[in-house]
């Protein structure tokens, strides 16, 4: 299918790793909100990491969006010739300061200038062009300059490589900021790559940026780099310091964090879900004067049929409904999984959520189901609608070990099915409530500690065994959502911010 | 050859083109000059068009003659084409032959001077890696200091990161705790490390799963044996709670006694064996094995400790004397001198 193309746009979302191509709660957000906006084109720039990871579009593009372009950072067949160059010492020396500068983490009028002019120079036949970066001897000596100055890790090798990796898609975005089309606004869902690529449009072209971070990116990627096994540390047993973490995955840490920060820095206003995470976004450098918190909302007439649709019995099933992934702890899920059937032999396990996107995790995770004992009571469901799923569900289970304000919580609540959850993200403040008002509506259910299943298990007993309780978790629930979480209160808050930024640009 | 030439096309006898017509160039050149040599005009102006004639030709042979050089005769390439080219301009006609020679000479002879493709460098030395002075918190308790609510956070994720080399064993219940701390990026460290952990056991037993499968009669032993280790390694690290403890336990004992089965000589798998009875609270099952165990001669130091544990569960304290009492001074279990010592001295006072 070709995809729309237009010369100018309203507002340009910058996407990275999730809609159109990847289904979930993100996704789905951005899609409520391209349809909610519909006085207003939109231009789509997604930004994936190879064109292998992704499939076929997973939502219907609204009529509104008329531009799509689809970008890959390690897409590395991009032929340029390999030829030595002698590159400019002295521009290399200014990016040394830049580096000093972003190591002492200080923003100053030097270090936003010096940023500036490296991000002017990316182009090529520039001094920082990508040849330049590969192939130049000022290069060369810049890194071997710094591994001796400030790598922890005996191994050159591998600090090289890092380094060249690790920086090599910001030339990616320099080629995306270039050939981009018009738009009136930037509206980028996360920090990150997209979030730089943000800022460096807001540094062209003067038009205002909007950030809504759901999840901390930033974080998010802390995770997976405390996870990931393939960050060697070739420190031996006399250099090691077990208080430090290895080298380079320090070094991955801090690109991020970089990029997080200059994102922040160049945002006109910075939206987060619930309060923890702006105040995360201001300990990560966020200006708070720019920051404010619009809660994700839900189409209650939407849901509310979809809770006409639920029979009088409380189903006996526990669904996840997520990606299988490693941060949404599906293990954790099937262990409390064991406890359950234990308490409820015939109870039903279901993961409601596509398998692509980390299929070793997955195998792992289904090779534990047989292991557990539990292929009769658990089913990996893949991608389903929530519509026609939810009213066959008892309790929604989330035992992510990290979450923002995950939709699919508020679409259970509307839908009339309690939860349980981990504490993470706002999941307390959905289920428990935040102030007196909010608390007084109930509990929709459970929190758990992050990695128990044992309790997983037993809250999830509790709700299923105990029919008073249920319904009264269900009656929470509803009232939270219908109060506090509506897809208008939401709309209404981002109409105030695209018209705000909209008219200043003018 | 069309390696090195890229551009030329390479006909059936494996020559550049251009080589042949380099050649045939060179020929007709001489073969001019050489009429020229020849004519009966003697005048200086012939004489330097013969010249003109033959270097042209020697030059086009030198072209042709280098490509054919072996490569390590072809560098430097203006030595030695122009080696080439004085043996052909200065010697007509046998200027080439002695060139052949001369390389089949080269090719032949052992080379006095073959160019190492090494080079010496400065000795090594040894390059202290960077420190940051900054872990303070060496004089002062991982547990207190993890736990604590005022100490900075970055101090504590330093923290975090000693315990991810530590064994589970000892850290397992520092690591679940800190699953509920307050700050997220700690709760995700200690999460990444217990996962870690937990993750490299469990790849471990799939791998053997798999091997047992399909393993012949005689590898069942060892496989059966590893199964049950593995199994009890993850309640022993504390990694496994609750119903998948029970599980877990049930596995390893599972194939404590498949393993057993095959070879029943095995004491050190009676003892595991015992041992994950007791944690399964089978308290007289555990007794038998670890009976079991020391009659097919394993120490009292190995095997004592749990059954007087056994016994003092049971509150059979004169039999906890007993056993305690079987073990040898000085056994290698530092940490169980004191408790003999007690039993020791328990035995007199209630004897005195």
């Amino acid at each position: 299918m070709a995809l729309p193309r237009a010369d100018k746009a309203d507002i340009c979302l910058l996407l990275e790793g999730t809609f159109p191509y990847v289904s979930g709660g993100v996704s789905s957000w951005v899609n409520q909100i391209i349809r909610g906006f519909p006085e207003y084109t939109f231009a789509c720039c997604f930004i994936g990491s190879r064109p292998e990871d992704y499939g076929d579009m997973k939502y219907t593009l609204p009529d509104n969006v008329v531009h799509l372009e689809v970008h890959y950072l390690h897409d590395f067949q991009r032929g340029a010739q390999k030829k030595p160059k002698k590159g400019d010492p002295e521009a290399f020396h200014r990016l040394r300061r830049l580096h000093e500068l972003m190591r002492s983490g200080q923003h100053s009028r030097e270090r936003e200038a010096l940023l500036g002019e490296t991000l002017d120079g990316l182009g090529d036949g520039c001094c920082y062009s990508e040849d330049a970066f590969l192939h130049s001897r000022a290069s060369w000596d810049f890194i071997s300059d710094a591994y001796r100055k400030y790598s922890r890790d005996p191994s050159f090798v591998d600090y090289f490589w890092t380094i060249r990796i690790m920086h090599a898609p910001l030339w990616v975005l320099n080629d995306i900021a270039s050939n981009l089309i018009p738009a009136r606004m930037y509206h980028t869902i996360s920090t990150g790559y997209a979030g730089f690529l943000g800022a460096m449009l807001k540094r062209r072209t003067g038009k205002p940026l909007l950030l809504s971070e759901h999840g901390i990116y930033t974080k998010e990627r802390k995770i997976d780099l405390f996870q990931s096994e393939w960050i060697s540390d070739n420190r031996g047993l006399v250099e090691k310091n077990n208080a430090e973490m290895a080298y380079f995955r320090e070094k991955w840490v801090n690109f991020f964090t970089e990029l997080g920060r200059e994102c922040y820095q160049s945002s006109n206003r910075i939206v987060a879900l619930y309060e923890r995470n702006r105040q995360r976004q201001v300990e990560d450098g966020a200006p708070a004067e720019r920051t404010l918190n619009i809660p994700n909302g839900i189409d209650l007439p939407r849901m509310e049929k979809v809770r006409a649709a639920r029979g009088a019995e409380i189903p006996q099933t526990a669904c996840l409904i997520g990606r299988v992934v490693p941060i949404k702890d599906v293990k954790t899920f099937l262990r409390a999984m064991r406890t359950l059937v234990n308490e409820i032999p015939d109870a039903k396990g279901w993961i409601a959520g596509p398998e692509d996107e980390d299929k070793e995790y997955a195998a792992e995770c289904r090779s534990l189901v047989t292991s557990l004992g539990l292929d009769k009571n658990v089913e990996f469901l893949g991608f389903q609608k929530i519509d026609e799923l939810l009213p066959k569900v008892g309790v929604i289970v989330l035992s992510s070990i990290s979450e923002a304000l995950p939709l699919v919580l508020l679409e259970g609540f509307a839908a009339g099915v309690p939860a349980v959850s981990t504490d993470v993200g706002s999941c307390r403040q959905l289920i428990e409530g935040l102030d007196e008002q909010d608390r007084a509506f109930g509990k929709a259910g459970s929190v758990v500690g992050i990695a128990d299943p044992e309790a997983l298990g037993k809250a999830v007993a509790h709700l299923l065994t105990h029919p008073q309780a249920w319904h009264d978790a269900q009656q929470a629930g509803i009232r939270r959502v219908e109060t506090l979480y509506t897809q208008q209160q939401m709309f209404g808050s981002y109409r105030e911010l695209y018209q705000g930024l909209l008219e200043g640009e003018n | 050859m069309s390696a090195i030439l890229p551009n030329n096309s390479v006909n059936c006898w494996g020559w550049p083109v251009s080589s042949w017509k380099l050649l045939i160039y060179a020929i007709s050149a001489e073969l001019g000059s050489l009429l020229l040599l020849l004519s009966k005009n003697s005048s200086l102006s012939y004489f330097l068009l013969y010249l003109v004639a033959h270097g042209l030709a020697s030059a086009l042979l030198s072209v042709v003659a280098w490509t054919f050089l072996p490569a390590r005769f072809r560098e430097p390439k203006g030595f030695s084409l122009a080696l080439i080219f004085s043996f052909a301009f200065f010697i007509p006609a046998i200027g080439l032959l002695t060139i052949i020679g001369g390389i089949a000479l080269g090719v032949m002879l052992p080379a006095l001077f073959i160019p190492l493709p090494f080079s010496r460098v400065a000795k090594p030395y040894f390059t202290p890696v960077n420190n940051q002075q900054s872990a303070g918190f060496r004089q002062i308790d991982l547990k207190s200091l993890l736990t604590s609510e005022t100490a900075p956070n970055a101090l504590r994720i330093q923290g975090m990161l000693v315990l991810k080399d530590m064994p589970g064993r000892i850290t397992g219940r520092l690591l679940r705790d800190s699953l509920g701390d307050s700050y997220e990026d700690l709760r995700l460290l200690a999460y990444g490390i217990l996962d870690q952990k937990e993750k490299e056991i469990t790849r471990d037993i799939d791998r053997v799963l798999q091997l047992l499968e399909r393993a012949k009669e005689s590898r069942r032993y060892r496989l059966a044996r590893r199964l049950a280790e593995l199994y009890w390694e993850l309640s022993y690290q504390d990694l496994v709670r609750g119903d998948i403890m029970t599980l877990t336990l049930e596995r390893a004992s599972f194939y404590a006694d498949m393993g057993l089965m095959e070879s029943p000589e095995d004491a050190g798998l009676w003892l595991l064996r015992g041992r994950i009875k007791m944690s399964q609270e089978k308290l007289g099952e555990a007794q038998e094995s670890l009976v079991f165990s020391r009659r097919l001669g394993l120490s009292p130091a190995q095997v004592n400790p749990w059954l007087a544990e056994i016994a003092l569960q049971r509150r059979q304290l004169p039999m906890v004397r007993l056993l305690m009492e079987q073990i040898p001074d000085g056994s290698q279990f530092t940490a169980l001198n004191k408790s003999v010592e007690y039993w020791r001295s328990y035995g007199a006072a209630q004897s005195g």
